[in-house]
């Protein structure tokens, strides 16, 4: 078996990833033996897990020549084992010990494989770990070059990829594997792009059968076209709808390294913190799951650094000394919905609103609702915190975090109850590539609306539009909104209509403005195409879409826009300054 | 044999201009552009080609040259620059030559008013002078320009 030639990268690939997943597992393990620590109890089941995972990465690096990691592993093994056998009895500081190591251990293998420097304080811990363990430095050296040791996890590895099946019992005993493959996510990505096209293509045969069907309807070879395009239109959305699929991961994949965050902060800040993750399930598309990781993370430490009290004066509020935060994840229609909710003292509208006056965001004078006051802390370079932590960082606030979820084409809520908690609702579409739209013309061009923040289209008669401090604005169910006109916006050119114009109603957070438009072209499913970025980044725009006809439409971006009108002193608050 | 360059050339203006075969995808026939708002006056909008969306930029214009209606004789040529794709409007298109090394001299400070940035030389094939552009300085300086002109916030 050793003599046959391996591929060496490959394995490579194959350690990285399922390493990843170990140290996961060794994280997972960690905490909940803490718990159990804490309590008093044991698990033995928790303890095999925890010990086969370190065993595992111990042999799969010294198979790859990796003697720091294994040596490492072979110390946290032992830890492990010593647990196991009860040789150690399962207490806090041993736990600790098994965290640093865990931590330690992520360097040491990022750093095996080229990426970041060798951790420091190994020798240190390694002594430390010994002292506890009674293992020598001597005995892990040795591990590295076992050529035996070596052999049997080249047998081993050589024969898991065959066998996952089996492997997975002997080496994990995890809950069962589906029977899944990694694939890259550019070649999925060009498989949509693919898709796209021949949906658009697909569109275009159709208007060509519905044409010569109007012109030939008894024709044999029309009839038969026509067939064939509506079998290809059903099978291309087919194509398209599993592709979809095939780009959906769990959302859990993002959630798995929170308990751990959670932890770590909310030891540092000398709380105490409980973490409640529901809906790890839910699935939604591979590029939100990437980019939703970041913004979740800032939330949770701002639920633990602002929200959650000290356990003394979460005692003396009358709840229990532990703050709980709960994230949870589901299906909502179209969208999936991430909540972040706290149990701590909530958002301190009043301290907000100082802050604001004292940044010169908002006059004393003015009179603002509790939600206008909330917003105020998504501005850059808000923060009502009196010291700057160290774990949450100066720089990154609640601007960039909206910023993120906004990017996604996500929406962000915020409740707070004094005393109570407060929760961050996130609300994302199931994927970015394909969205329900408006088309609308507007002078020559074609423009696409996301259904998603269309509230209505009508038809508004010039002589109910009314001017306020400049800007024009209508009265719909006695809400002010004001109007946009798409074409002045764009520098389109083209000229008023002097009796009535055409509106389209979006609404992003509470918020309405009115679009005009010239015409309005009906719904339709487009494919999102990025502009390239030699066009650049082009504001009110959010990328461009082909139909079916071949045509181009520009999509707008509503979020933009929405926040142009209601910007620095265009609409000056209309609603409240009593017209 | 010594070396050469295969170049495809073009005409603008009363200038002849050739650019590497390398960077060339195709050249198609003037087609119907999509207007993109917002953007420096040489970007004339993206195309539609074969379900990809192409922009397209105005050599006329990206040189500062005298804008002028298409004609028949009018075509886009596709450029492949890195991992970017752009179609650029010429007034026509000419040939493909082979030019030796020998025969390209530096590019004087400007020609044609335009700057040596944008070029890698002049070949000179029997009593033509083609002048070589660098398509990558064209896009990217495109790029650069849009950046600056573009206002970030509308009124």
């Amino acid at each position: 078996m050793p003599d046959e030639p391996f591929d060496r990268a490959e394995f490579v690939a194959y350690f990285r990833d399922e390493t990843e997943e170990l140290l996961h597992r060794i994280d997972a393990d960690s905490l909940r033996l803490e718990e159990l620590a804490a309590a008093g109890t044991y698990d033995a089941e928790i303890v095999n897990s925890l010990f086969r995972a370190l065993h595992t990465v111990k042999g799969n690096a010294a198979m790859l020549g990796f003697a720091e990691v294994a040596g490492l592993a072979h110390g946290l093994e032992s830890l492990g084992d010593a647990l196991r056998t009860k040789r150690l009895a399962l207490t806090e500081p041993h736990v600790d010990l098994l965290l640093r190591g865990r931590d330690l251990l992520t360097g040491l293998v990022a750093n095996a494989l080229g990426g970041g420097d060798a951790p420091r304080g190994l020798a240190e811990f390694l002594e430390g770990l010994d002292d506890v363990v009674g293992i020598t430095t001597a005995e892990r050296t040795q591990l590295a070059g076992d050529p035996e040791a070596f052999e049997a996890e080249v047998a081993r590895m050589l024969a898991q990829p065959s066998n996952p099946e089996a492997s997975a019992r002997s080496t994990l005993k995890a809950p069962a594997r589906h029977p899944t493959i990694r694939v890259d996510i550019d070649r999925l990505d060009a498989l949509m792009n693919l898709v796209g096209e021949l949906v658009v293509n697909r569109t275009r045969i159709s208007e060509i059968a519905a044409s010569l069907a109007r012109l030939k309807a008894d024709d044999a070879l029309v009839k038969a076209l026509s067939e064939s395009a509506a079998l290809l239109a059903r099978t291309s959305g087919e194509i398209q709808e599993s592709l979809m699929k095939a780009r959906m991961v769990p959302i859990g994949q993002v959630f798995e390294r929170f308990p751990r965050l959670v932890r770590d902060v909310a030891k540092a800040r000398h709380k105490e913190v409980r973490l409640d993750i529901g809906g790890a399930q839910t699935e939604l598309d591979k590029t939100i799951v990437d980019e939703i990781g970041e913004p979740l993370m800032h939330l949770l430490r701002n639920c633990i650094d602002h929200g959650i009290e000290m356990p003394e004066e979460r005692e003396a509020a009358g709840k229990p000394r532990a703050g709980r935060i709960s994230l949870n994840a589901y299906h909502g229609g179209n969208q999936i919905i991430i909540e972040i909710a706290d149990d701590g003292r909530g958002i301190d509208l009043e301290r907000v609103r100082a802050r604001g006056i004292t940044l010169g965001l908002i006059s004393p004078e003015e009179r603002l609702t509790e939600q206008e006051t909330i917003e105020l802390i998504f501005t850059p370079g808000f923060s009502t915190a009196e010291a700057v932590s160290d774990v949450s960082g100066r720089g990154v606030g609640m601007d960039v975090v909206k910023k993120n979820v906004t990017r996604l084409k996500g929406v962000f809520e915020v409740d707070t109850e004094g005393g109570r908690g407060t929760r961050f609702t996130i609300k994302l579409p199931l994927t970015l590539a394909i969205i329900g739209a408006l088309l609308v013309r507007v002078s020559k061009e074609l423009f696409a609306i996301p259904l998603d923040s269309v509230i209505e289209s009508q038809r508004v008669e010039i002589a109910d539009i009314r001017t306020v401090q400049g800007n024009e604005v209508v009265t719909l169910r006695e809400q002010i909104v004001p109007l946009l006109r798409i074409a002045e916006f764009f520098e389109l050119g083209g000229s008023r209509d002097p009796e009535k114009v055409m509106a389209v109603i979006v609404g992003v957070q509470g918020r309405q403005v009115g679009l005009v438009v010239d015409a309005f072209e009906g719904e339709q499913e487009i494919v999102i195409k990025p502009l390239s970025d030699v066009v650049g980044r082009i504001p009110g725009i959010s990328g461009a879409t082909i139909l079916g006809s071949g045509a181009i439409s520009l999509i707008i971006d509503v979020h933009t826009l929405v926040t142009d009108a209601y910007g620095t002193g265009r609409v000056a608050r209309a609603e409240y300054s009593g017209v | 044999m010594s070396e050469s360059v295969q170049v495809a050339t073009f005409h603008l203006g009363s200038e002849e201009y050739g650019v590497d075969i390398s960077q060339i995808q195709e050249i198609i026939r003037m087609v119907e552009i999509t207007r993109v708002p917002r953007t420096p006056d040489f970007m004339e909008g993206v195309i539609n080609l074969r379900g990809q969306l192409i922009p397209i930029i105005d050599l006329r214009a990206r040189f500062g040259m005298e804008r002028i209606s298409p004609t028949k004789s009018t075509r886009i040529i596709v450029t492949d620059i890195g991992t970017k794709r752009v179609g650029i409007i010429v007034d026509s298109a000419s040939e493909v030559l082979h030019i030796p090394i020998e025969a390209i001299e530096q590019a004087p400070e400007m020609i044609a008013g335009i700057a040596t940035d944008y070029l890698q030389g002049v070949g000179k094939v029997g009593d033509r002078l083609i002048i070589l552009l660098d398509l990558t300085m064209v896009i990217s300086g495109a790029q650069r320009h849009e950046l600056e002109e573009t206002p970030l916030v509308s009124s």
